[in-house]
């Protein structure tokens, strides 16, 4: 095992792949959803609702007023749980392993290589150091200004946004430059998205620096050769140090298949050999396994929700009210919350049968202007069908 | 030329042409002050005063499937409309919607706080690409 273990980027590469072909489904089948296409599986909300950086956006707004940001649901929590197990354990894991956006850069970044003899050379480690802060910054920026606006105001510059719904004309043009100025310089520079820019890399570079298994040094029989260090994408010195405790490193495990000193570097816990992991396919098994775990969880218990309200925060389904009717439910949302046929809720509000079930409940009132939701409150109220259970 | 072939798709691949809604508030008091609102915070009026809703409204997707006439006003889940004088905030006049910036439209709504209470104004734009779905507090004293 050991080096051999460590050989070739093709298992990340295969869980990249696979990671990105996954984000891209979802995508693709919300599209197709908003076109009129039935999948037999849940298709639901939005691709904001999966962004695990959508609820360290609205943590600002959820705060000061407890309201999640538009387009935040409670499932961004549940995502961003699965992230920050996989920080808190492996690291910045998810980065190197799963972030869609990483991967791509990566995979432009191979093609840049074997262009560009001087690939990630032409910028010097102190300007390269100090550009990662500016990560700092933009996260600071963009928790501000999404707190003082109320809205996703970085989905106007998100290139993770454009790179998934470039196809559909729905980015804006500013997001285009950025992911268009990403894709330009990943030709030249590993992950410049990742290691200058990205707010959410920064938090979980804060966050991994407590992670349980990190890259350590085996000083006693590191020779101080510097392999490491300088097959390190990042830049980073590993060959100084004994433990990496760097923000940017994202665990691809260069260092580890570079070194020609058995166990000289590992990816392991304070403990040393004993938790080591002893292979990117350890750590990308481990890293998907505890990224899904808590999702899985919720969607279990039914608390996977891309809604705000109808549902409970604990995300069961409750048994609607008459007094909970809201003028934004249709039809239909009314009449399944009232275990009602939508025939039998349209003879009782006294409105053709045919009317569509997704017609909005304060849309009632272009078919008869007494179809006010407190009429409709008191016509169901009134209604035998209703009145003999609790609702 | 390959190298400059490469360098050139990917910066065509990157203009491709595209844009996605965003609202904001902000309320003309009968003094002229204006105050900036937010959906989720109560905004204190006066009883039988008179004011100016300025509601703006940015597109954020490039194709915009629902136009900025479709966004509906709801008043105690009630559609808030100038005949409606039952409504505890009357509305007295709506300005038609107007492109003040490229994707940005404004609309003005002058209306009565009526009676006193605590009021949710629901702003509500139905679209396939998501939409939008906030609300006001008005608290009337």
């Amino acid at each position: 095992m050991g080096k051999i273990a460590w050989k070739g980027h093709w298992t990340r590469r295969s869980i990249q792949i696979i990671f990105f072909f996954f984000v891209f489904f979802i995508v693709l089948t919300h599209f197709l959803e908003r076109r009129g296409s039935h999948f037999p599986w849940p298709v639901g909300g939005n691709f904001h609702g999966i962004c695990p950086f959508g609820a360290v956006e609205t943590v600002g707004t959820l705060i000061m007023n407890g309201n999640l940001v538009p387009k935040i649901y409670q499932s961004n929590f549940w995502v961003l749980s699965g992230v920050m197990l996989v920080t808190i354990l492996l690291g910045s894991v998810f980065c190197g392993y799963l972030c869609p956006l990483g991967s791509i850069q990566e995979w432009i970044g191979s093609l840049g290589r074997r262009m560009f003899r001087r690939f990630n050379h032409s910028i010097n480690q102190r300007l390269d150091r100090a550009l990662g802060f500016l990560r700092y910054g933009v996260l600071a920026l963009i928790l501000i200004k999404t707190t003082l606006a109320f809205s996703l105001v970085f989905q106007r510059i998100d290139p993770y946004y454009a790179l998934f719904h470039f196809w559909m004309g729905d980015v804006f043009p500013s997001a285009l430059i950025v992911l268009g100025s990403v894709v330009l310089l990943s030709l030249f520079f590993e992950r410049p998205w990742c290691r200058w820019l990205c707010p959410f890399g920064a938090l979980l570079g804060l966050v991994q620096i407590v992670a349980f298994w990190k890259i350590r040094r085996t000083t006693s029989t590191c020779t101080g050769c510097g392999r490491c260090s300088r097959a390190c994408p990042m830049k980073i010195s590993l060959h100084k140090k004994n433990s990496i405790f760097d923000t940017r490193c994202n665990r691809c495990g260069s260092c580890i298949e570079a070194c020609r000193h058995s166990k000289a570097i590992s990816f392991s816990g304070p403990g040393g050999a004993f938790f080591a992991l002893r292979s990117r396919l350890a750590i990308g098994v481990l890293a998907l396994a505890l990224f899904f775990s808590p999702i899985l969880y919720a969607q279990s218990g039914g608390f996977f929700k891309f809604q705000k309200g109808f549902h409970s925060l604990r995300g069961r389904r409750e048994a609607l009210t008459i007094q909970d009717i809201k003028g934004t439910m249709t039809l239909a949302d009314v009449a399944e919350g009232l275990c009602l046929q939508t025939v039998t809720l349209a003879g009782i509000l006294g409105i053709p049968s045919e009317t569509p079930v997704s017609t909005k409940m304060y849309d009632l009132e272009e078919i008869d202007e007494r179809l006010t939701i407190k009429y409709v409150k008191d016509l169901l109220a009134d209604a035998d069908y209703l009145k003999n259970d609790d609702i | 030329m390959r190298k400059i072939a490469i360098v050139i798709f990917f910066l065509f691949s990157s203009g491709v042409g595209l844009y996605a809604c965003e609202m904001h508030f902000s309320l003309l008091h009968p003094d002229g002050s204006e105050q900036v609102i937010f959906p989720g915070k109560s905004t204190v009026l006066k009883e039988g005063k008179e004011y100016l809703l300025r509601v703006q409204f940015v597109e954020d997707h490039r194709r915009c499937l629902t136009p900025p006439e479709e966004t509906v006003y709801l008043l105690n889940d009630e559609k808030w409309k100038s005949a409606k004088e039952h409504l505890p905030l009357i509305l007295l006049s709506q300005s038609q919607w107007e492109e003040v910036y490229v994707h940005t439209w404004e609309q003005e709504i002058r209306f009565k706080a009526q009676e006193s209470g605590e009021w949710e104004l629901q702003i509500v734009r139905d679209c396939p690409k998501g939409g939008y779905e906030e609300q006001l507090t008005i608290l009337v004293r």
